[in-house]
């Protein structure tokens, strides 16, 4: 097991007693928290404990208002870096800078808003907050910036000075003074017609004699004593030659070590290496902090990055943010420079992959950016899709609006099982709340017959209690999502008999309703009352059953008594069965008395 | 999950916690304050239901002084501003969800729902049933949205699951005027272009908003499938015939003459995004939201 990196961070639960045992569980975000009733020592106390279950969430960032732009706005641009096409050469690099510029100003963006809320916040711990979080954004960038210009842009020794120059303009407001300091004394002249024809147009060699040559000028001067009349040029001087106690001296008006670095570099070394870099970059380090301070983690991260150590670089960063945003979308874009090597990690996947899945689990907890994370999973080619099944089924569906989005989802992705699941869980919910339409509706388009004959159950159901159905809007409506299951089949059929009944069309009446029974798909259960339906058709004036279907009715008749098993209790049985039997009886008088009329009407002439 | 302006200074929104409310607009400082709220408006009463079940308010629709909203709880009520109760209420008018209304005339509305159906319902009668119902045969499509043509109020526009848009006339029989195969997923809204009714606009699920302009008075457009604007496609397929009716007097969008029948159709989102989940529109400007929790403004919509 790898040693930790720092130590675990304490939280306390407020309202819990410090004595007492905690039990914990984990969840896709978060932790849930409560007390038990088990003391530490051993004894248990029947002291009344915290009546709280607790959910402990690390990851806040979320829920702030300004950073969830930055979430959706780095979402757009992650998924078309995905989907952009495979260029070649310089053009791919272009493309790629242009990506990282694009996540730049986003953060950028980002800070602005933030930097403004800090200023018009009503309160000052609310200042603060968004304060610190100007700085924590402002760091991001910084880093990206730098990891930009090394690992992406790659510049080469001689256009690299500019970007670090760039660089360190950007974030460090103060230099422009400077620059305009040094820009205003002697050789100006020098300096622009020097740096105005960068490494494009001129070999890197013919640079370098270029700025021996004024470097030897510089010096000479200083030897010959040009500026002794004036300390403040002869300063000047010096640390135009890059003077490293000159440039220490002015320590005040530089912010930070990096500042004293590019600096250094540009009046020392402006046709740095690449490779170089470091070593300026520790010595600037140790010289600019002297013996008393510490280098903070914003400098680790740094130096890690002028040492081209990519990975320590995203290590730190892990550790240093607080949430996986940065390191998730900087790792992604790096792989696509085709930076990383297959890191093994202890549980196989790539490190790429292992940051998006844990930035995008993250984000299944929010209620509103949880659809983000369904296109971070969509990129994870190993385990995004198992991810992303898991996490799918699991989020809270409050309306049928949220559903919808969840399904479309699952359906695109050709992910049935969780299709059914989800269906299955709104068809239930709406069968609770009375909605059988709505029932219905799930149930056909998760196409589960199951649970469609359940629905039908309770429309026949109801039916029976009450004479009538309810929801005719419904059933007589059904249309070819009627095939999906028997039951549902049988429930619009017989539907179907009652219109025709209404409409006075017995005959065809009469039919359906013995294909009913006799096509088995109708319920056993059922069948009684079927033929107590064809009561008032077999007691028309005129003979509606033919002899033949007369007998079929027969038939079934004696199928459903004969079928029927002795029972138990005498009491209630007893009053059942002479209600049945009742019933029975009048069916088989009427049948028998149909049957009569029907011989004699089909062995008659006809026509008359 | 839903808003309307329901006079220039008050707005109703539906929330998906069941309750109903009356925002108050201040314009000197630019904030809104609560004036009304009907906290029960939809709930499920059902017998595996929890006791203070609330069921999300799916749509409302204005017409000063009267509000009125439906739910997933197949429920329609008639509320009026300052009045505490609401003034009608028809129980289990729907026993699936109803997703939309709009008002036809004055004492009818019409809902459409999740198997499919349109139905109008008349508030002068008593009853709890509706007065007509309307529906395509074959697969029935949940319809998510529903809006009236402005000036006539016979012609009435939905969009459903599969994104097809629908025209029907409800004075005549039960089908659909015309079908266009429009969007690739679920259409979430469709308006009618208050002033300029020629003109109509959808969102949908697959991130795209579109512009639909059946207007006629443009002399060079002659032939069927005119390619103009950016990204425009279109495929029309009317089902019914309608030989006795004045051209002049039809709106374009019940034409059935191919010869005239021409919907330039026009993508107003730059590129695809998550779900457009709802636009509005008015005079020039055109206000659309999407799952990206951004909000889209274009102001010269006809330019």
């Amino acid at each position: 097991m790898e040693e930790l990196d720092g130590e675990p961070i304490v939280t306390l639960i407020p309202g819990v007693d410090s004595k007492k045992q905690m039990c914990f569980d984990w969840g896709p975000g978060e932790l849930l928290v409560c007390e038990t009733s088990f003391h530490k020592k051993g004894k248990s106390e029947t002291v009344p404990g915290c009546p709280f279950i607790y959910i402990v969430r690390k990851d806040v960032d979320v829920y702030s208002h300004i950073l969830r732009k930055l979430f959706n706005e780095s979402h757009g641009i992650f998924v078309g870096l995905q989907r952009i096409e495979e260029l070649t050469g310089k053009s791919r690099k272009a493309q790629l800078v242009r990506v990282s510029k694009n996540y730049r100003s986003v953060i950028r963006a980002c800070m602005e808003e933030m930097h403004q809320a800090a200023i018009a916040a009503k309160d000052s711990t609310s200042s603060r907050q968004f304060s610190s979080q100007v700085s924590i954004l402002s760091a991001m960038e910084l880093i990206w910036n730098l990891c930009e210009i090394l690992f992406i842009e790659v510049a080469p020794a001689g256009p690299l000075l500019l970007l670090l120059l760039d660089w360190v303009r950007l974030h460090v407001c103060e230099v422009d003074s400077i620059l305009a300091d040094v820009l205003g004394s002697e050789n100006p002249s020098k300096h622009e017609s020097f740096w105005d024809s960068p490494g494009n147009t001129q070999t890197l060699t013919e640079l370098e004699l270029k700025w021996q040559h004024w470097h030897e000028e510089c010096e000479r001067h200083l030897q010959d004593g040009t500026f002794v009349s004036s300390p403040h040029l002869e300063s000047l001087c010096k640390i135009m030659l890059g003077d490293e106690a000159a440039l220490l001296e002015q320590k005040n008006l530089l912010s930070n070590w990096y500042h004293f670095l590019v600096t250094r570099l540009l009046y020392s070394h402006p046709t740095v290496k690449p490779i170089d870099l470091h070593f300026y970059a520790q010595s600037s380090l140790d010289l600019f902090l002297g013996a008393k301070s510490r280098p903070e983690p914003l400098d680790n991260i740094l130096m890690a990055a002028f040492e081209f150590d990519i990975h320590q670089v995203i290590k730190e960063c892990s550790i240093a943010f607080s949430n996986w945003w940065f390191v998730a979308h900087l790792t992604d874009l790096l792989d696509h420079c085709k930076l990383l090597q297959s890191h093994n990690l202890y549980f196989g996947s790539n490190m790429r992959e292992f940051l998006l899945l844990e930035y995008a689990s993250g984000l299944f907890s929010h209620h509103s950016l949880w659809q983000l994370g369904v296109d971070y999973f969509d990129y994870c080619p190993e385990l995004g899709r198992v991810s992303l099944e898991l996490h799918i089924e699991r989020i809270p569906l409050s309306t049928e609006q949220k559903a919808l989005k969840v399904l479309r989802i699952c359906e695109q992705r050709q992910m049935t099982e969780q299709v059914r699941s989800i269906c299955k869980i709104l068809a239930m919910k709406a069968v609770r709340n009375n909605r059988l339409g709505s029932a219905l509706s799930w149930s056909i388009r998760a196409k589960d017959a199951a649970f469609a004959t359940l629905v039908s159950d309770r429309f026949l159901m109801d039916y029976c209690e009450r004479g009538c159905f309810s929801d005719l809007d419904l059933i007589d409506n059904l249309g070819p999502a009627m095939m999906l299951s028997d039951r549902l089949t049988f429930l619009g059929k017989y539907r179907e008999f009652h219109r025709l009944y209404g409409d006075k069309r017995f005959v065809d009446a009469a039919s359906l309703l013995l294909s009913l029974m006799t096509s088995q798909i109708a319920p056993r259960s059922f069948w009684m009352t079927l033929l107590t339906d064809a009561l008032p058709l077999l007691e028309q004036k005129q003979v509606i059953f033919s002899a033949e279907q007369t007998y079929e009715l027969l038939r079934c008749l004696e199928d459903l008594t004969s079928g029927r098993p002795e029972q138990g209790e005498p009491d209630q049985q007893l009053q059942d069965d002479d209600i049945e039997a009742t019933k029975v009886e009048m069916l088989r008088l009427s049948l028998a008395r149909n049957l009569a009329r029907a011989i004699i009407k089909e062995g008659s002439l006809e026509g008359s | 999950m839903d808003l309307q302006f329901f006079d220039q200074e008050r707005i109703v929104a539906a929330s998906s916690t069941g309750c109903v409310t009356v925002f108050l607009h201040h314009p000197n400082n630019q904030t809104l304050s609560v004036s009304q709220q009907w906290t029960t408006a939809h709930f499920h009463t059902g017998p595996g239901s929890p006791s203070c079940s609330t069921a999300p308010c799916t749509g409302v629709v204005c017409n000063s002084p009267e509000i009125v909203t439906v739910g997933e709880d197949g429920r329609i009520n008639l509320f009026r501003v300052d009045h505490k109760e609401a003034v009608r209420t028809i129980d289990n008018a729907d026993s699936s969800t109803l997703h939309a209304v709009t008002f036809l005339r004055t004492p009818e509305i019409l809902t459409v729902n999740s198997i499919g159906q349109l139905k109008i319902w008349d508030f002068r009668q008593q009853g709890n049933e509706p007065s007509q119902i309307l529906s395509l045969t074959g697969d029935r499509v949940p319809l998510h949205c529903v809006d009236r043509h402005p000036n006539q109020q016979h012609v009435v526009a939905t969009g459903g699951q599969d994104g097809m848009l629908s025209i029907w006339d409800v004075r005549q029989g039960t089908m659909p005027v015309s079908l266009l195969k429009a969007h690739e997923a679920e259409m979430w809204e469709v308006h009618f272009h208050p002033s300029n009714p020629d003109h109509l606009f959808t969102c949908s699920e697959d991130g795209s908003l579109w512009h639909w302009d059946a207007s006629t008075d443009v002399p060079e457009k002659s032939s069927l499938f005119h390619q103009g604007g950016r990204n425009s496609t279109f495929l029309s397929h009317s089902i019914s015939n309608q030989a006795n009716v004045h051209q002049s007097l039809i709106s374009s969008w019940l034409s059935t003459d191919p010869g005239r029948d021409r919907i330039e159709i026009t993508s107003l989102l730059p590129n695809r995004t998550l779900s457009v989940n709802s636009l509005d529109v008015l005079g020039p400007c055109l206000v659309c939201g999407t799952d990206s929790e951004a909000i889209y403004v274009t102001r010269q919509l006809f330019s």
